[in-house]
C-alpha cells in the first residue's frame, strides 16, 4: 500500500510534463539494400546432423554385426561340437562292425566258411595253381569251430548302448 | 526486488543516518551454493580421476578377470594303428557322470502339471532317468538318495547319453568332460598296444615305450566372454593350439593278429599249456606282422584279466632242438662239415665223461648232416659241433641276436641268457649244441631263425613302421639293424635241410598244402614250481622254402608232459601259415620241398 501511495505521491515527474526539447531535423529515411545474409544454416546443420547419425547408424550397425557373429561363433560352435561327437560316434559304430571278431561273426551268420585251400592264377602263364574244392554246406561249418570264445569281442561293447531319447537333445 | 531498492531510495532521502535494513545478501548465498557445487564435482572428479587414472589399472584387471576365462584345449592322443592303417587304439570323448544327491528332491517343483501329478522329487527324476542310462528304475533311485555332495553316477558314457542326461535337468547332476582311450577291437594285438591308466598315463606296451609320439601338448585359449558365454567380439583373445600326439603306425596286420590269437588260444586249450605265442615275421624287413600270445588280456579293462604282460619277449626258456640250427650253421659256415658229410649216431654216447642221450632210443643209425637233423638227434648234433671251438658256437650264438635284446621296441624285453664260454662247465660245453644251457625269448628265436630266410642277414625286428604324417605318409623311425651272421650259401644249405626235414605229403605235422615248408621244432624241460618239470614245444619254420619271406614261431609253455613241438606247435603253425600266405598274398611257387638224403 505504502509502495503504491509513493508511486502516486510521485507527482515530480519531470520527464512528462517536462516540454519536448526542441525538435532536431529528422533524419531522411533512405531505402537500403537488403545487407547479404550468410545463406540459410539449415544445409550445414542437416549435413553435421546427417554425418552424427550415419556415423552412430554404422557404429550401431557394426556392433549389432559383431554380436550377431559372436553368438553365430557359439551357435556354430556348439553344432561343431555336436557334430563332431556325431562323428565320432559313428567311427565308433564302424569301428566296432569292423572288427575280425564282428566280421567274422557276420560272416558265419551268412553261411561263409573259411577258405582252406585256396588255388591261384598265375598271370603271366594263365596256370591255375592249387585246387580248390567247393566246401560242403553245413559240415564246414561244423568243421571249423568259432573261436569267438578265445578271442572275445572288446570288452567297451558290453555296455548297453540304447537310450531312449529322441536323439535331438542337445544342453 | 524493486520495490525494496524503492523503499531504500525514499529511506535514504528521509532518514539518511538510520543503519541499513538487514537485507539478503545473494552473493554470498551464491558463493556458498557454487562451493558445495564445487565440493561435490571436486569430489566426484576425484573419484573419478582415481578409479579411472590412478586406479585405473587394477580396477579394470579386476573387470576383465570376471569375465576372462580360459579354457585348456586338450591335445589328442595320437591313434595306434595296424600296417594298413586300421584303427587297433584311438582317444574318443566320454563323459563322466556325477550327482549331488541333497539336489535331486528339488526335480520338477516348479512345474506346476507335474507337481499336480505328483511326479516331483527322486522318485520322478529316477523314473526319467533310468531308461537313459539304461539302469532299472530302482537302482536309478538308490543312486540318487543320500546326503552325498558329489557321487559318480557312471563313468565313461557316450556323449549322446550324457546330452539326454543333462537334457534332463534334473537339479544336481552334471558331468565332466574326459578322454578315453578305446581299442575296438578288443584283446587283438592288446599285449603290443598295451594301455593307459584312468589318468591317460600310459602303463604298457607300445603305449608306452612310444609315449613321446603319441602324447600331444596341451593348448589353451583365453578370451572374455559375455553373460551368455557368448565371446566379446573386441576384447582381447589369444589361442595356443593344442597339439595332438602323432599317429603311430605298427607292423602288426590286424587280422592276421587275430587269427593268430585264435589258433593259439586254441592250441593252448587243446594241449593244456599254461601259455601260447605266435611270432610272425617278415624275414626281409624285420617286421613283425604278428606277435599273438594266449592268454592275453583286453585293453580296455586290463583290471579284468591276470596276465598283462608280453611274455613273447620277456619271457625266456631253453630253446631245445630249434637250438640245433646254429650248431650246424656255423659248421657249415666255418666249413668243418659239408651237406654230405656222415655220422654214426648211437642212442647215447659218451662225450668227455658226459652222456648225450637222444630223446628217444633207437639203434644205431647212420645218418647224413640232413639226417640228423630231420631225426633231431642230439647225438649227432654234438658230433658236428666238436669241430669247432667253443668261443666260435658262442660268437654265433651270439650274432644270431641271442643273449642282447632285439629292440623291437616293447617295453620289458629280456636278453636271455647266453654264459661266457668259459663258463660251459660239464654239460653245459655239450648241451649248448642242442639248444640247451642257454635261454631266449621266442622273439629272438623267430627273429634269429629269419635269417636262414633273408640270405644269411638278420633284420633287427621291429614292431613300429613309422609315425603318420600329415600328409598320410608314414615317417619311418629309422632303419632296422641288419647284421649278416652267415654267407648266402649257408644260408641257402640250413634252408634246405629245414625243407627237408618237413615231408610235404600233406599229412605231416607242420605242412602247408601246396606250398614248400622248411621248419624245425624243439622242445625243452623247464624245471617248475615244487621240483616238477614242464616243457616247453615250439615250432619255427618258412614257407615256401625256395623263396621265403614269412617266418612264423609257434611257441607252448607250461605242458605237463612231454609233447614235441612237431605234435603240438606243428599244427598251428600250419594253420597260422596257411592263413598267412593268403592273407599276404604269397602264391605257391609250385617248386616242391627239397628231399635230401638222410642215411648212408
Amino acid at each position: 500500500m505504502a509502495s503504491t501511495t509513493a508511486v502516486r505521491a510521485a507527482a515530480v515527474r519531470p520527464a512528462r510534463t517536462a516540454p519536448r526539447p526542441a525538435a532536431a531535423p529528422r533524419p531522411r529515411l533512405t531505402i537500403l539494400s537488403r545487407p547479404r545474409t550468410a545463406g540459410s544454416p539449415l544445409p550445414f546443420t542437416a549435413l553435421c546432423t546427417l554425418i552424427v547419425v550415419a556415423t552412430l547408424a554404422t557404429l550401431l550397425y557394426l556392433n549389432i554385426q559383431m554380436s550377431d557373429t559372436s553368438y553365430e561363433i557359439t551357435r556354430l560352435q556348439s553344432q561343431s561340437q555336436s557334430l563332431t561327437q556325431e562323428k565320432q560316434a559313428l567311427a565308433e559304430t564302424n569301428e566296432r562292425l569292423g572288427t575280425p571278431q564282428e566280421l567274422e561273426r557276420q560272416a558265419r551268420e551268412l553261411g561263409m566258411v573259411p577258405v582252406s585251400e585256396p588255388a591261384y592264377i598265375d598271370l603271366s602263364t594263365g596256370k591255375v595253381l592249387g585246387e580248390s574244392t567247393p566246401t560242403a554246406g553245413d559240415a564246414a561249418v561244423a568243421d571249423t569251430p568259432s573261436a569267438s570264445s578265445a578271442v572275445p569281442p572288446a570288452e567297451i561293447y558290453d555296455q548297453p548302448s540304447s537310450y531312449h531319447g529322441m536323439g535331438n537333445e542337445g544342453d | 526486488m524493486a520495490t525494496s531498492r524503492r523503499t531504500d531510495r525514499r529511506t535514504r532521502t528521509s532518514r539518511p543516518r538510520l543503519p541499513a535494513a538487514q537485507v539478503g545478501t545473494p552473493a554470498v548465498r551464491h558463493r556458498l551454493v557454487l562451493s558445495m557445487i564445487m565440493v561435490a564435482v571436486l569430489a566426484l572428479s576425484g573419484r573419478l580421476l582415481w578409479v579411472q587414472g590412478l586406479d585405473a589399472s587394477a580396477r579394470a584387471q579386476e573387470a576383465i578377470d570376471a569375465r576372462t576365462t580360459t579354457r585348456t584345449i586338450p591335445a589328442l592322443r595320437g591313434d595306434i594303428t595296424d600296417r594298413d592303417g586300421t584303427v587297433l587304439a584311438s582317444s574318443v570323448e566320454r563323459f563322466d557322470l556325477w550327482v549331488n544327491q541333497r539336489q535331486v528332491s528339488t526335480y520338477q517343483q516348479d512345474d506346476k502339471e507335474a507337481v499336480a501329478a505328483g511326479d516331483t522329487g527322486v522318485k520322478a527324476a529316477a523314473a526319467d532317468l533310468a531308461p537313459v542310462l539304461g539302469w532299472t528304475v530302482e537302482d536309478t533311485e538308490k543312486a540318487l538318495t543320500g546326503d552325498k555332495g558329489f557321487k559318480y553316477l557312471q563313468k565313461n558314457v557316450e556323449p549322446a547319453v550324457r546330452n539326454a542326461v543333462i537334457a534332463l535337468k534334473i537339479p544336481g547332476l552334471g558331468a565332466d568332460r574326459v578322454a578315453d582311450r578305446l581299442y575296438p577291437a578288443g584283446s587283438v594285438g592288446g599285449n603290443v598296444l598295451g594301455f593307459v591308466g584312468a589318468d591317460g598315463a600310459p602303463l604298457a606296451g607300445a603305449e608306452l615305450s612310444y609315449d613321446d609320439m603319441l602324447a600331444g601338448t596341451n593348448g589353451k585359449t583365453t578370451y572374455e566372454r559375455g553373460a551368455g558365454g557368448q565371446i566379446i567380439p573386441t576384447a582381447t583373445q589369444s589361442t595356443t593350439a593344442a597339439v595332438d600326439g602323432s599317429d603311430l603306425v605298427l607292423t602288426l596286420d590286424r587280422d592276421l593278429q587275430w587269427k593268430a590269437q585264435e589258433i593259439i588260444a586254441s592250441t593252448v586249450d587243446q594241449w593244456g599249456a599254461t601259455a601260447g605265442s605266435i611270432v610272425i615275421l617278415d624275414a626281409h624287413t624285420g617286421e613283425v606282422l604278428t606277435l599273438a600270445e594266449a592268454p592275453t588280456y583286453d585293453p580296455n579293462s586290463p583290471e579284468s584279466d591276470s596276465y598283462l604282460g608280453n611274455r613273447t619277449v620277456s619271457d625266456v626258456y631253453e630253446p631245445g632242438s630249434t637250438g640245433k640250427l646254429f650248431t650246424l650253421a656255423a659248421a657249415l659256415e666255418e666249413g668243418t662239415v659239408d651237406m654230405d658229410s656222415q655220422y654214426t649216431v648211437p642212442y647215447t654216447m659218451s662225450f668227455n665223461g658226459e652222456r648225450i642221450k637222444d630223446s628217444h632210443s633207437h639203434p644205431t643209425q647212420k645218418l647224413t648232416l640232413a639226417g640228423v637233423l630231420k631225426n633231431s638227434s642230439n647225438v649227432g648234433t654234438v658230433q658236428i659241433s666238436e669241430t669247432l671251438s667253443d668261443q666260435t658256437r658262442y660268437d654265433y650264438l651270439k650274432a644270431f641276436g641271442l643273449g642282447e635284446t632285439t629292440g623291437v621296441g616293447l617295453p620289458g624285453e629280456s636278453k636271455g641268457i647266453v654264459h661266457d664260454p668259459s663258463k660251459w662247465t660239464g654239460r653245459t660245453k655239450y648241451t649248448t649244441a642242442f639248444g640247451q644251457g642257454y635261454a631266449v625269448t621266442a622273439l629272438q628265436m623267430v627273429s634269429a631263425i629269419s635269417t636262414f630266410a633273408n640270405d644269411g642277414v638278420r633284420v633287427q625286428p621291429q614292431i613300429v613302421k613309422g609315425v603318420k604324417e600329415e600328409d598320410g605318409s608314414v615317417r619311418s623311425l629309422g632303419e632296422p639293424t641288419q647284421t649278416r651272421v652267415v654267407s648266402s650259401e649257408t644260408s641257402q644249405k640250413v634252408l634246405e635241410l629245414m625243407d627237408n626235414n618237413v615231408v610235404d605229403d600233406g599229412k605231416t605235422n607242420g605242412d602247408v598244402p601246396g606250398y614248400a615248408v622248411a621248419a624245425k621244432s624243439g622242445t625243452a624241460q623247464v624245471p617248475g614250481e615244487n621240483g616238477g618239470i614242464t616243457y616247453t614245444a615250439s615250432f619255427i619254420g618258412t614257407a615256401p622254402a625256395d623263396d621265403p619271406d614269412i617266418v612264423i614261431g609257434v611257441t607252448l609253455f607250461g605242458l605237463n608232459s612231454f609233447i614235441s613241438g612237431t605234435t603240438a606247435a606243428a599244427p598251428a603253425f600250419s594253420q597260422i601259415m596257411a592263413y598267412t600266405l593268403q592273407n599276404q598274398g604269397i602264391a605257391p611257387t609250385g617248386k616242391p620241398g627239397r628231399e635230401l638224403e638222410n642215411e648212408w
